[in-house]
């Protein structure tokens, strides 16, 4: 009895060897490899554009010209972390813009406007919710064909044209064109979904809920976790998080344009992807998130800086993307090996 | 952790590799003496461009009968503004009392051939189509021509003959617009500009308005430094803006970027102004509500329109004399115009959700061909 009360005492190491270790894990390139990445673009660009690169102009770029492909890929993150695909956020993300756009133009005020892009975006996420959970479709498929109805839906609104009028050019647009502190809106509520993201992942009971959905559905389902609510509730959360990064892109660019969410389709995937490869080890999470968009704006602005071919930007999207993704099934075999 | 290692390596070298294959390009700002018999010339340009023209090429009128129950096929494209044109071509199609087949496609090559195929088995009386290479159709050709198809081709780089019944949009006609940007850049900055010209290299058949926009900065402005600056189609969307915006930095002497579509600018102005870039001015060409929105509000300098509205109708017009057996009319386009923040309230009276070049192009194509407006 006494020894197995000594056990874990003597096995444990002492409090300043746990901080060692606890500090050395999370600086690990193994925890943050695209902060590493990031390092080595810098440098090798300041080297290279020495007058251009190395600015607060630079800092500001990557942080306003990235800003709406940030929140379309934290969008991504609570549905994925419990194993659930959500094709439809870039669709949701141009009704939520055309919607507003429509009526502002139409004498609406902005608030109000807004108000009613985020009510049809929650409306997809509880169709996205019926379709997945309740008529257990794949996610993959399912909420690809939700996209695809929502498209030709926005078509059907629109007539394929672009809602524009100087009334957009109002209160409208502030909602992406304020600055604070030198960034735009969209900057500065992409820290704060991804704060929120953090806290609730982390800190909550049911930030752990939704991780173990995802880890494992049917040992979290024996655990009495309600893994249809939780991957419901993700669906929402998706979809609410696509319509706002929504109504920044349709203020950003002063205009409901009926196919602006598609361009986000790619570049937020790789970037949620990529996320996950940071800071929890294969796990989705806002702030490795955030991280790898910085990482994939700050190449890509370095490459716009230097001139590079048009074709540059895309192969270095590319080559990041295999290289976390590869590092993300490494990860997971080591871990699975213990 | 050794290919953890090896991952950074392989992204850094990639993005030194990149870097690398960069040109230098842009030129310096010049302090040489400004040209001003070209800067003159220049500013007349724009002046004459700036009243909007009220007459078409054609003047011919048809002179008998329009015989009803004709079909026209219309090839449209991914692109919203085709849907739009597809629309303007039905109310005119219904005016003569023809039916309008809309055959919508993808973009792709498979989609645009199966639209060939359907042009076939329905034994259209004419097809009109956009941005597509003969290479595509050549195979329906001989069947087509068996048909008696007449084939109008819009926006694309063949020329007419050889199964092409009427081409409209050509490269070559497309000239002047880029002279008229390069004299709008030119008159507004008095010959001290320095401008980069944004390209799509995948849109082939804008590829003589850039060498005209180029060519024209230096006839008319040779101490102005031009450059140009392409951007690849994926980039459409959302990834142009801060392509502009980095080309922009790293030359910080440019203070014109001139666009090969309007389209480009989706989002630009708010880039320039996050980047604290917005002294420089915009100009482009196509024109559409979301350009006319932009210099409403003094985002963008000014755009020449394309007559999307005459150039289609065009191609209808000669269709109609095929069938009626009166001489094609030589494919010509309207004078260009140039819309800036002085004229742009012009551009509010549109024809089936376009705005024309010509005022009321479509009541004067109607009165051409004798039906009712």
């Amino acid at each position: 009895m006494t020894n197995t009360l000594e056990r874990p005492a003597a096995s444990r190491p002492p409090a300043t060897e746990r901080v060692w270790t606890r500090w050395a894990t999370a600086v690990s390139p193994r925890s943050i490899g695209a902060v590493y990445i990031l390092v080595v673009i810098v440098v090798v660009f300041s080297i290279a554009l020495p007058s251009t690169y190395p600015t607060l102009a630079t800092v500001k770029q990557v942080a306003n010209g990235y800003s709406i492909t940030a929140l379309a890929a934290l969008a991504l993150v609570v549905p994925l972390a419990t194993r659930t695909f959500d094709l439809s956020f870039a669709y949701v993300m141009t009704l939520s813009g055309v919607t507003a756009a429509h009526f502002v133009v139409h004498g609406m005020s902005a608030f109000a406007a807004m108000l009613l892009g985020m009510l049809v975006a929650l409306v997809i996420g509880v169709v996205n919710g019926l379709v997945v959970v309740v008529m257990r479709i794949d996610s993959f498929i399912g909420t690809l064909a939700t996209g695809s109805l929502v498209q030709a839906f926005i078509i059907f609104f629109t007539n394929a044209q672009i809602i524009s009028g100087v009334e957009l050019a109002g209160g409208f647009s502030q909602l992406a064109q304020v600055q604070i502190v030198g960034l735009t809106g969209p900057a500065v509520y992409a820290v704060v979904v991804a704060l929120v993201l953090w806290f609730v992942l982390e800190h909550t009971v049911v930030g752990r809920r939704i991780y173990a959905v995802g880890f494992n559905p049917d040992a979290a389902r024996l655990a009495t976790i309600a893994v249809d609510r939780i991957r419901f509730g993700g669906l929402l959360v998706s979809a609410g998080v696509a319509g706002f990064a929504g109504l920044c892109l349709a203020s950003s660019i002063s205009a409901g344009s009926p196919t602006a969410g598609t361009a986000y389709l790619l570049p937020a995937f790789a970037a949620v992807f990529v996320g996950a490869t940071q800071l929890k080890r294969g796990r989705f999470n806002a702030w490795g998130t955030l991280i790898a968009v910085v990482m994939l704006g700050a190449g890509t602005v370095g490459l716009s800086l230097s001139a590079a071919p048009n074709y540059a930007a895309d192969m270095f999207t590319g080559v990041v993307l295999i290289g976390a993704l590869a590092a993300t099934g490494l990860q997971r075999r080591r871990i699975r090996r213990g | 952790m050794q290919r953890k290692s090896l991952l950074v390596l392989l992204a850094a070298a990639s993005a030194v590799i990149l870097a690398a294959c960069g040109g230098g390009g842009g030129g310096s700002a010049a302090s040489a003496p400004v040209d001003q018999a070209g800067v003159q010339r220049a500013a007349d340009l724009v002046q004459g461009a700036s009243v909007r023209p009220s007459d078409l090429n054609v003047t011919e009128p048809i002179g008998k009968p329009v015989p009803p129950g004709k079909v026209v096929d219309f090839v449209s494209c991914p692109a919203a503004d085709c849907n739009v044109i597809a629309g303007m071509l039905k109310v005119h199609t219904d005016k003569l009392g023809w039916t309008l087949n809309v055959l919508t496609t993808d973009g792709s090559p498979g989609s645009q051939q199966q639209a060939f195929a359907q042009i076939v088995r329905d034994r259209a009386d004419g097809a009109i189509y956009i941005g597509i290479d003969r290479g595509v159709y050549e195979r329906y050709l001989p069947e087509l021509q068996a048909n008696g198809t007449w084939m109008v081709s819009v926006c694309s780089t063949n020329p007419q003959g050889n199964g092409i019944d009427f081409a409209i949009c050509t490269p070559d006609q497309q000239r002047e617009t880029g002279r008229l940007m390069a004299a709008s850049v030119i008159s507004h900055s008095g010959g001290r500009a320095n401008a980069v010209y944004v390209n799509v290299p995948a849109f082939d058949n804008l590829s003589k308005l850039q060498d005209e926009f180029l060519a024209s900065m230096k006839e008319l402005c040779p101490a102005c430094p031009t450059a140009s600056q392409d951007v690849p189609i994926t980039a459409l969307g959302n990834g142009v803006p801060q392509l502009v915006v980095g080309y922009l930095r790293a030359h910080p002497d440019v203070d014109y970027v001139v666009l090969a579509i309007d389209s480009l600018a989706s989002g630009l102005p708010a880039a320039l102004k996050a980047a604290g870039l917005d002294h420089v001015e915009i100009v482009g060409q196509g024109g559409g509500d979301t350009t006319w929105q932009y210099i409403k509000t003094g985002e963008q300098l000014a755009s020449v329109p394309w007559p999307y509205v005459e150039t289609y109708l065009a191609g209808l017009d000669s269709i109609v004399r095929h069938v009626t057996g009166v001489q094609a009319a030589p494919s010509q386009l309207p004078r260009f115009w140039i819309v800036t923040k002085n004229n742009v309230a012009e551009t509010d009276l549109k024809v089936d959700g376009i705005t024309p070049v010509v005022i009321g192009a479509d009541a004067k194509f109607a009165q051409l061909w004798g039906a009712s407006s």
